[in-house]
Order: structure tokens, then C-alpha cells, then sequence
């Protein structure tokens, strides 16, 4: 669990503070999640601020193993968390579907 | 521009109805375009411009907009713009879009108001459509404008009819204009572009898993071996997140660089502290990433195993524990740092908990208020109680509001229900690992429950399993034979009987099942899912828990609870029923924890009576009297309780030997034999608790003097079971002189204790001392030099008497042959001496020649010992077949190594004192005769005792005879012992016994 100011991403679980969601919002899926001057608490619904495992990724990332187990390696670089707790409301996640985007919590939960 | 006009015409020529409604509009319309009616009028022909005008006057009028300074341009650019609305909504939007952005772009600029405003006026539309900040000047401009209008409707017409060279002019303007106009509206373009790309470049499509690919399933992205390296580091603890984040920065700085650095990621995880991790393709690149980087020992790392990367990055570790409603939580900050929380509901994304808890409330009943007015709180955290209504509404009215329902309040903007708090917390503001729950603190929560059940059992057990699987726990006692009953999963409600338990799992044979085909089977349970069944009237004890080792009736089932009626206070207690089990005995440390007295106290009644505390019930106990009585006595009937020291606590048994606390005695009277260790001794009664009995505890008390001692404490140490073999060892020359001495320890006392000795042999050679302790083998020696004590072989000590030193074994020869004085010195000169010829001879020093010998056998004995010792004299030679006898013992080598090395001394003595003895057993002459045989003397020599033999009778006359020279010459050349016998001794034997004896016989 962090305390920082820092907020993970539960979709994509890259770690920013409140501020960089707020102003420029999540570089992997500011497309769907629309964070940046989104006041009315998209980042307090779709970001976590307890999460866990630190990993530093770096542009080069398809050919890393760890962000394909951790399924982030068509994101930019960047730190992601490693376990992300809380889940996304149901509402976006449905909101994704229709978007066909698949969402897999990044809290533990998922399983296969 | 004329395109446009014929465009316009067309168009509305061909929609007519569409004209005429919007001039029925226009009809309606506020004055602007009543104005100009009178020329709609007069050009009726031209319907067309007619309604152009109207409606660019409507627009001009409907947006409010200022009139520009040219006309005909506005007028031009008002076409413009109409057109584009009719041609492409859409395009509009865009090009507002840009012109908002080419406003502020304006504005970031700088550009003056002035010169904006005077720019604005030529593309009057655009502007006005967007620019709020000319209303105020609406009211100022609103005449000119209408004059303007006037003017440019009434131009209008001229400009169409007729291509004239002013109006060419007009136009080129015009045209220029437009292209000027087209090259912002281009500039803008761009710079929105570049403004996109610059703001919005985060909008790229979303590349994360899609429907299509995202159903990849995680074991196919196990690791193999063409996946990079993966290298665990390790690093200073708490600094893991510190280096991940450095070594991002590094990479991002490198790459920048355009010499990137060779790693692909670098993580870390909270559970594997002193290390991150660097997943690399070769392993210089990790060199390369940590250089210059503190912290970190980049020489200290471990190639992971690609087995075990999943476990790097499992998300969920097995310590975790899941929050879901009903466990109990710690909180970790705040006013509640540390309180127990049952957690009551999370919220949906899981970030924040609603917790219940005891509320920590003083209403400000202590909160002082300075003299300007300000609240000062108390720091001191109030102690938990719940929320109190009444005290609330007296101290603190305004913060006190009525919540939803019947005991329902919000209480300065908290919660309150039922006296609980209940309260969102952030998840990690909450602790959900080891949180053993105290009883204290579950009571609390417990007194609040209306049902007032008891504690939510439930939970409890869901707690208690979390704390089970976290510490590995034993769970609580299943034992072989307990009934138990499945409390979950599918085979609920199956009732058996356990038979075996391991670790976590639990076997039972069932007993009785839904499925009547299940009966009888052996399945195997996690004890977690397992309830211990109890019948009514069960008696059991309480072994886990606040109640524990209480016992008593169970009254009452009531699912995983049983209701018990304790013996010991007579009230109903509730427990949970795997804290139970069976039990025959009552227990009985009742609820004296504050009494002075305890069970198995030695207490005194009155000046006569005393006894030991068997029973405690409450508000009396049960005494066993010194007579064997138990009587009930008030706590105020006990006058004292005897603390004796153990030096106080002594008897002696009835052999007379010290018995002390602790030892073990039996007692020899009555009916049967009653064994025990002694708990108290007083006034020669003992106190002796049995593990055999099981009234009064199992103690009973009785006189000393019929007792008798089974072990003492002292003795434990050497206490062996049985004889000690190894003692018994033939092969041993060493002769175990004080494993016979050990029994004359039965029926007195160790003689050696109290005596004066010095220690003869060890370290601490020569040093004297008091003997306060023995045993079997060992005394311990209070040494006179050190204040030390020792143990000590007794064989090392010589015993001081008188000044006198007497060694151990004579000591206690001396000590127990008695009287016999004759024998006194020969048995130890004999024994020592035929020990060391005879070698295993020795021990036996039985007394007496006959004896002697007879006590000589046992060792040679090894193998003959019965025959010397049993049947004495001839019959011995004779029947035990010397052969075996002599020949084990190596008749040739023992008697010639007598012979060699002292036979002198031996047989001299032998012979001194000896010529009875050989006269006597000389007696038996047939049986050295016989026995003689070939074998033993045989060997000596075979003439000599072969010749015995076939002389018969005369064996020594025939030895003698046949020149005893040769027989015992040959054993050992004449020369030797006996060929000194016999050369010599041909007289001696002939002389001494020669004919005498040896030839009588």
C-alpha cells in the first residue's frame, strides 16, 4: 500500500500523481477513461491509490517478459504497479465492453 | 461572389414555401427588418434578394451583433457564411472550434483590444458570433447598424444588376480578402492541429487489451527460457521503490541520450524486501544500470529461476487477507489507531471501508474553553464506549442529529447506530493482518448486540481461521474420538466420529449422513470446517479461551455455541464449541484467583488439625485432614497456610531412610500397596499424592513409618531399571566391586555418609571432604578446602577414621563380613592378589578359604563359576567338567602367567594359609584326579595330570612319581613356579603333604 499522493490506474495500473491524471490524465487510456479536467471524480472512481509492487518500464517494453505477464506491454514507458487495489465501477467497465475493451482487475482478482 | 448570388436564386427560387415562411418570419420580426420593408415592397420581382436581405438582417439582428464599417464586405462575408451553414454544419463547428482557439491564441498575443476589435469588424459574422465581449457595446452601435443595413440592402441590388467598374474594385477587395481570410482560417487549422497535438496527444486509440485480444489467458504468457533474465538484487531495505523509481529516470535519461541502457524493466515488491528486480537480457547491462547507484549491491544478485517468475508478480500473496464484510480489521491512523473494527460493508471500487467500532466519545465533557472562547480538546483519546444518546443531548445538543431509523444518530457528522460507530475508512488506513482480537475488545462489541446472544460466533470463527492459516496455528483440539459434525461445503450436517488428525486435516469415520452410502466411510475434513458435537449432560472443559479450564454440564446447544453450567460458579456460560472438550474430572482451581489459599496448599486448621487443600469450591474448601478425613471448611476456618522450607520437610521411612518432598514412596498397609510422591511431610505425616488414586486428587496421607522408599529424588539421576548389564559384561576385567556394594544400601543407610574422606584418584586427588549424598556409585563431597561440592566414584575415596585412612573398599568389607577377623585380611589379600593372577577370579570374595575358593569360582566362573561355587570341593572339579572351566579361562596361560609373574606371592599365600584349604579340597583327591583330565593339565602337561589320571588316585603321588618334574615342567620348563615346586617340591609335596596328604588322598 502506498501513501503517497500517487494514484495507480486500474485499467492500464501505470502510477501518477493525482495532479498528472488531472491535468493530462492516463497516457494509455486518457481515450476511454478521460481523466484530464474530469472534475467529476473519474479519478477518485478509476484510479487507486493503494496498490503495490513497483515496476519501471521502459520504451523497449516488447520484449519485456514482466510487461507481458503483467499485460501493460503495448503501453508507453513508465512506472506501473504491480497489484492495483479496487476495481473499476461497474458502469465503466460495461462503458469499456461497448468499446470492446477488456478490463481485468488488476487487484487479484482476475483469474484464467 | 456572383456564384453565390445565382446559387442563393436558385435556391430559393426552387424552395419557394421555405421563402415564404421565413418571410412570414420575418413578418413578425421585431423592427430591424420592418425597416426595410418598404423596398422589399417595391422589388417584389426579386423575391430572391429580397429574402436574402431579410434573412441576413434577421441574422444580423438575432446575433446581436455590431454593424460593421464596410457593408458591402460584411455583407459579402454574411453570404459567405450563410452558404457554408446551408453547404456543411459541420464545418462550422470546426472552423467556431478554431476561431475559439484563434481568439485565445489572439488574446495569449497580446494584440490590443483596439486593433482586435478594428480586425473583428471585418469578418464581422465570425466575430460577432463569438465574441461575447462586444454586447455591452450593442446598445451604442444599434442605430448605426441600422443604417448601415439600410445602406448595404440598398446597394445590394445595384451590385447584382449591374458589373460596374466600382464595384470591380469592390470586388477584387473583396476577393483578397477572402484569400486573406483563407489563409488564417488555414493558419488556424494548424495551429489548432499543432495545439491538438501539443494538449491532446494523450488521446491516442487505447492499446491496452481489447475484446479481440485481451482473452489471452495468463499461463500463456508463462515465462520460458527465451524470455530475458530476470536478476533479483539486493539492495538496502526500505530504499527498493526509491532505486525502481532512480533507475526509471536513468533509462529515461540515457534513452534521451541516445545510448539507452540494456534493461527492460526494473520492479520490486513489498514482499520480497532487500531486493529489486532487474529483468535484463544480459547481465552487463545490469552493471551498466548500477554503477554510480547507492544502496544497492549490484554484486550481490541471484539469477532468478524462470520457474518462479510468476511468483515475482502474483498479485495476490498468500498472506493476504480478504477484506469482506464481518472480519475484523485494525485501524491504523487517527483517533481509532489500533482499535478492532468488524468491517461492515466496502464501497464499490473497494476503496474504502465502512467499519464498525466502538466509538471513543467524551461529548467535550472535557474540552476546555480559553477565556477568548476557543475550544482547547483533550488530547487524551477517550476510552472506547458506545455511543451514549442521553450523554450526548447534555453535553454537546448541537452536534447531535437523529439518523435514519430507531437508534440511529448523527453525532458531529459521524454515524452512530446502536451505539457503534460506523465509519468509511480508506483501505489503507486499515490493518487486516494479524490482528489477534483481544476478549476485552470483542466484549465490547458484544455488550452492544440487542440480542445479546454472545458474540457473533460466526465471526469469530472467520477470524479465527484467518488467524489459523496465517500463523499455522493448531487448530484447536480434535481429538481421536470426538464427535464433530461438517459444518459447510457439501457434506454439511454429516455427523462422525474422528479418527485420526494431521496438521490442518482431520479424518473421520461418519457416522451419520444424508447419504446413507457415506455411513461408516473414512473422509478426511479441514478442521476449520468441523464442529465438535456434544450431548446434553456431556461434561466437558473448556480449554481454549476466557473460560478456560472451567468445566461443567452442557445444558443447552445451540449450533456452534453450547451453553455449559459451569461446576465451579453454578452459572451458564456460553462458549464455543470447539473450545470444548470432554471431560470426566472436575476441575477445581474455581474462582479462587484471589484467595490465599490454593489446591494442594498444606494448611493449618487449628493447633492439632492440618491438611492439604483438595477442593476449592466457592466459599469453601475441601481439606484432607493428617487422618485421612476431607472436611469443608470456610476460608475463615483455615488458620494458616504452612510454608515449610524442605529442610523442614524430612521423615525418615521405615528402613530408616531419609525421605524428603519429592520422593517416591510406597506404602506397605492395608489392604493394597499404595505408591506416590510425597507432596508435604509434616509432623511425620506425609501428604503423598498418587497417580493411581483418583479421590482427594489423588492424595492420601499416612504415617511415615509405613512407608517405604521406591526412588528418592536425589537418586533419579542414577536410578537404573533392572541390573545394569553392562556391569555384568565378562569381558570386563575391571571387577564391578560397587555393583555389589549397591546392595547394601537396601536396609540401612549409605554408611559412607557424614564420613570424612579423602579423594584417592581424578582432579581432585587429595583433597578431603564430607560425604553428604551417595548413590549407587557416586557420593557427592562436600570438599573441607572449597565450598564446592563433588561427585565422586566412591571406589576413588579412602574413608578417614580416626585419623586413619581406609580405603572405600575395605571400608565397607570391614563393615560387612563382620566379626570374622581370620578371614578379614585374607579375603581381600586373597581377592586382590587372585585378581590380578587369576584375573576375573577376583570378585568373589566370599569368605572363608572353602568360601574363598567358592568365591574365587564366580569369576573364574565365567565359565565354571556354579560348579566352584555351588558344589564346592571335588564334586566341582569333577562334574563342571575342568575342561571348559580352565580351558576358557586358558588354564596354560593363567597359571603359567601366575607362574611368571607372581605365582610365588599367590601360591605362597595359598599355601600358607593354603594347606588347609588344599588339604581340605585335597580331600576330594579323585576329583583333581579326574578332572584333571587331558585338557586342563592335559595342557599344563599331559603327563603330569594325564599320568594323574591314568595313576589314578595318586594324582599328586603320581605327579610325584612320575616326576612331577615333567608335568609341571613341562607346563614351564622345571625351572618355572612349579618346576620350582616340583624340583623342590618334590620334598615340599612329598615333604609337606607329599606323602602325607597328597599321597593319602
Amino acid at each position: 500500500m502506498s501513501s503517497r499522493t500517487e494514484r495507480a490506474c486500474m485499467l492500464c495500473g501505470i502510477i501518477q500523481s493525482y495532479r498528472m491524471f488531472l491535468e493530462a490524465g492516463c497516457p494509455n487510456c486518457e481515450s476511454v477513461l478521460h481523466y484530464a479536467d474530469n472534475e467529476d471524480g473519474q479519478i477518485q472512481n478509476c484510479t487507486s491509490p493503494s496498490y503495490e509492487g513497483l515496476v519501471a518500464l521502459g520504451d523497449d517494453n516488447k520484449a519485456s517478459w514482466v510487461a507481458r505477464w503483467l499485460r501493460i506491454e503495448s503501453f508507453v514507458a513508465g512506472l506501473y504497479a504491480v497489484k492495483v487495489n479496487g476495481k473499476l465501477p461497474p458502469q465503466i467497465i460495461s462503458d469499456l465492453e461497448e468499446q470492446n475493451i477488456s478490463y481485468r482487475p488488476r487487484d487479484g482478482s482476475a483469474q484464467d | 461572389m456572383s456564384d453565390t448570388g445565382i446559387h442563393s436564386a436558385n435556391e430559393s427560387g426552387d424552395s419557394t414555401p421555405l421563402n415564404v415562411k421565413r418571410e412570414r418570419e420575418d413578418e413578425g420580426s421585431p423592427q430591424p427588418s420592418k425597416s426595410h420593408k418598404p423596398n422589399d415592397v417595391s422589388d417584389e420581382d426579386e423575391s430572391a434578394d429580397k429574402e436574402l436581405a431579410a434573412a441576413t438582417a434577421a441574422k444580423v439582428e438575432s446575433l446581436d451583433s455590431a454593424a460593421p464599417a464596410g457593408a458591402d464586405e460584411g455583407q459579402q462575408e454574411e453570404e459567405n457564411e450563410n452558404e457554408n451553414e446551408n453547404e456543411n454544419d459541420e464545418n462550422e463547428d470546426d472552423e467556431d472550434d478554431d476561431d475559439d482557439e484563434e481568439d485565445d491564441d489572439d488574446d495569449n498575443v497580446g494584440s490590443s483590444k483596439k486593433s482586435k476589435r478594428r480586425r473583428a469588424n471585418q469578418f464581422l459574422d465570425i466575430e460577432a458570433e463569438v465574441d461575447d465581449e462586444e454586447e455591452d457595446e450593442l446598445d451604442e452601435d444599434d442605430e448605426e447598424a441600422e443604417l448601415l443595413r439600410e445602406q448595404f440592402i440598398s446597394d445590394d441590388p445595384n451590385e447584382r444588376e449591374a458589373n460596374i467598374p466600382g464595384h470591380d474594385d469592390d470586388r477584387l477587395h473583396r476577393q483578397y480578402d477572402q484569400r486573406r481570410q483563407e489563409a488564417e482560417d488555414q493558419d488556424a487549422e494548424q495551429l489548432a492541429e499543432t495545439l491538438k497535438q501539443r494538449y491532446r496527444k494523450t488521446h491516442t486509440v487505447y492499446r491496452g487489451d481489447t475484446a479481440a485480444s485481451g482473452l489471452v489467458s495468463q499461463k500463456l504468457l508463462m515465462p520460458s527460457i527465451n524470455d530475458p533474465a530476470i536478476f533479483a538484487i539486493r539492495c538496502t531495505p526500505g530504499r527498493e521503490k526509491e532505486l525502481v523509481r532512480k533507475l526509471y529516470e536513468k533509462k529515461r535519461t540515457l534513452a534521451r541520450l541516445g545510448r539507452p541502457l540494456e534493461v527492460l524493466s526494473v520492479f520490486q515488491r513489498d514482499a520480497f524486501k532487500g531486493y529489486i528486480y532487474i529483468e535484463a537480457k544480459k547481465p552487463e547491462a545490469i552493471q551498466q544500470a548500477l554503477t554510480g547507484m547507492v544502496n544497492v549491491y549490484a554484486n550481490q544478485r541471484i539469477i532468478v529461476p524462470v520457474s518462479e517468475y510468476p511468483d515475482l508478480l502474483k498479485q495476490v500473496k498468500s498472506t493476504d487477507v480478504e477484506i469482506v464484510p464481518g472480519i475484523y480489521v485494525r485501524i491504523t491512523r487517527g483517533k481509532y489507531k489500533n482499535d478492532l473494527a468488524i468491517v461492515d460493508n466496502l464501497s464499490e471500487n473497494g476503496l474504502e471501508v465502512r467499519c464498525k467500532l466502538v466509538p471513543r466519545l467524551d461529548y467535550g465533557k472535557n474540552d476546555e474553553t480559553t477565556y477568548d472562547g476557543k475550544v482547547i480538546k483533550l488530547k487524551i483519546r477517550p476510552m472506547p464506549n458506545l455511543f451514549n444518546e442521553q450523554e450526548a443531548r447534555t453535553y454537546d445538543q448541537e452536534g447531535l442529529q437523529t439518523g435514519r431509523g430507531l437508534r440511529s444518530y448523527i453525532y458531529r457528522g459521524d454515524e452512530y447506530q446502536d451505539g457503534f460507530l460506523f465509519k468509511d475508512f480508506k483501505l489503507q488506513y486499515i490493518q487486516t493482518k494479524d490482528i489477534h482480537p483481544r476478549l476485552d475488545e470483542l466484549d465490547l462489541f458484544q455488550s452492544g448486540s440487542r440480542t445479546g446472544d454472545g458474540m457473533d460466533l460466526a465471526n469469530v470463527a472467520a477470524t479465527l481461521k484467518n488467524s489459523k492459516t496465517q500463523d499455522g496455528g493448531q487448530s484447536s483440539a480434535f481429538q481421536p474420538g470426538d464427535n464433530v459434525e461438517i459444518r459447510r461445503g457439501e457434506q454439511a450436517k454429516t455427523v462422525g466420529k474422528v479418527v485420526g488428525v494431521s496438521l490442518n486435516e482431520v479424518t473421520i469415520v461418519v457416522v451419520d449422513a444424508g447419504d446413507k452410502q457415506m455411513i461408516n466411510r473414512e473422509i478426511t475434513v479441514t478442521s476449520g470446517d468441523l464442529r465438535k458435537v456434544f450431548a446434553l449432560g456431556d461434561h466437558v472443559k473448556v480449554i481454549e479461551g476466557k473460560h478456560t479450564d472451567r468445566t461443567g454440564l452442557v445444558i443447552r446447544l445451540d449450533g456452534d455455541s453450547v451453553v455449559l453450567l459451569s461446576d465451579q460458579t453454578r452459572e451458564d456460560i456460553r462458549v464455543f464449541a470447539n473450545y470444548l472438550i470432554k471431560a470426566t474430572d472436575s476441575s477445581t482451581s474455581a474462582d479462587m484467583v484471589n484467595s490465599m489459599y490454593e489446591i494442594k496448599d498444606l494448611v493449618q486448621l487449628n493447633a492439632s488439625t492440618f491438611g492439604v487443600i483438595v477442593k476449592a469450591e466457592t466459599g469453601f474448601y475441601g481439606i484432607l485432614t493428617s487422618d485421612g478425613r476431607v472436611v469443608d471448611v470456610k476460608p475463615t476456618g483455615i488458620s494458616r497456610k504452612l510454608k515449610l522450607s524442605s529442610r523442614e520437610q524430612v521423615a525418615t521411612d521405615k528402613h530408616g531412610l531419609t525421605i524428603k518432598v519429592g520422593d517416591s514412596v510406597k506404602e506397605k498397609g492395608g489392604d493394597k500397596k499404595k505408591e506416590g510422591t510425597i507432596l508435604h511431610i509434616y509432623k511425620n505425616i506425609l501428604f503423598i499424592e498418587s497417580r493411581e488414586l483418583t479421590e482427594n486428587l489423588g492424595i492420601f496421607a499416612t504415617n511415615a513409618l509405613n512407608v517405604s522408599t521406591v526412588s528418592t529424588k536425589d537418586l533419579i539421576m542414577s536410578r537404573n531399571l533392572g541390573p545394569d548389564l553392562s556391569r555384568m559384561n565378562p569381558n570386563l576385567k575391571l571387577a564391578p566391586i560397587a555393583a555389589q556394594a549397591t546392595k547394601m544400601r537396601v536396609g540401612g543407610r549409605d554408611k559412607l555418609i557424614n564420613k570424612d574422606v579423602v579423594i584417592n584418584s581424578g582432579n581432585h586427588k587429595g583433597l578431603m571432604g564430607k560425604v553428604i549424598e551417595t548413590d549407587d556409585v557416586d557420593a557427592r563431597i562436600e570438599l573441607h578446602t572449597k565450598a564446592k561440592k563433588i561427585k565422586v566414584n566412591k571406589t576413588k575415596l579412602s574413608v578417614l577414621i580416626r585419623g586413619e585412612s581406609i580405603p572405600y573398599l575395605r571400608f565397607i568389607g570391614a563393615s560387612e563380613t563382620g566379626g570374622r577377623g581370620a578371614h578379614l585380611s585374607l579375603g581381600p589379600a586373597f581377592s586382590s592378589g587372585g585378581r590380578s593372577v587369576l584375573g576375573g577370579a577376583t570378585p568373589a570374595v566370599g569368605g572363608g578359604a572353602a568360601s574363598a575358593w567358592q568365591g574365587k569360582t564366580p569369576s573364574t566362573s565365567a565359565g565354571a563359576t556354579s560348579s566352584w561355587g555351588s558344589s564346592g570341593g571335588s564334586s566341582a572339579w569333577g562334574s563342571s567338567g575342568a575342561t571348559s572351566t580352565w580351558g576358557a579361562t586358558g588354564g596354560n596361560s593363567t597359571w603359567g602367567a601366575s607362574n611368571n609373574s607372581g605365582a610365588g606371592s599367590s601360591w605362597d599365600a595359598s599355601r600358607q594359609g593354603g594347606n588347609l584349604a588344599w588339604g581340605r579340597t585335597g580331600g576330594d583327591s579323585s576329583a583333581w584326579g579326574k578332572s584333571g583330565r587331558a585338557s586342563v593339565w592335559g595342557d599344563g602337561k599331559n603327563s603330569a595330570w594325564g599320568r594323574n589320571n591314568e595313576g589314578n588316585n595318586s594324582a599328586w603321588g603320581s605327579n610325584n612319581k612320575q616326576g612331577g618334574n615333567s608335568s609341571w615342567g613341562a607346563q614351564k620348563d622345571n625351572s618355572s613356579g612349579w618346576g620350582d615346586n616340583n624340583t623342590g617340591n618334590r620334598n615340599v609335596w612329598r615333604g609337606n603333604g607329599g606323602g602325607s596328604s597328597w599321597g593319602q588322598q
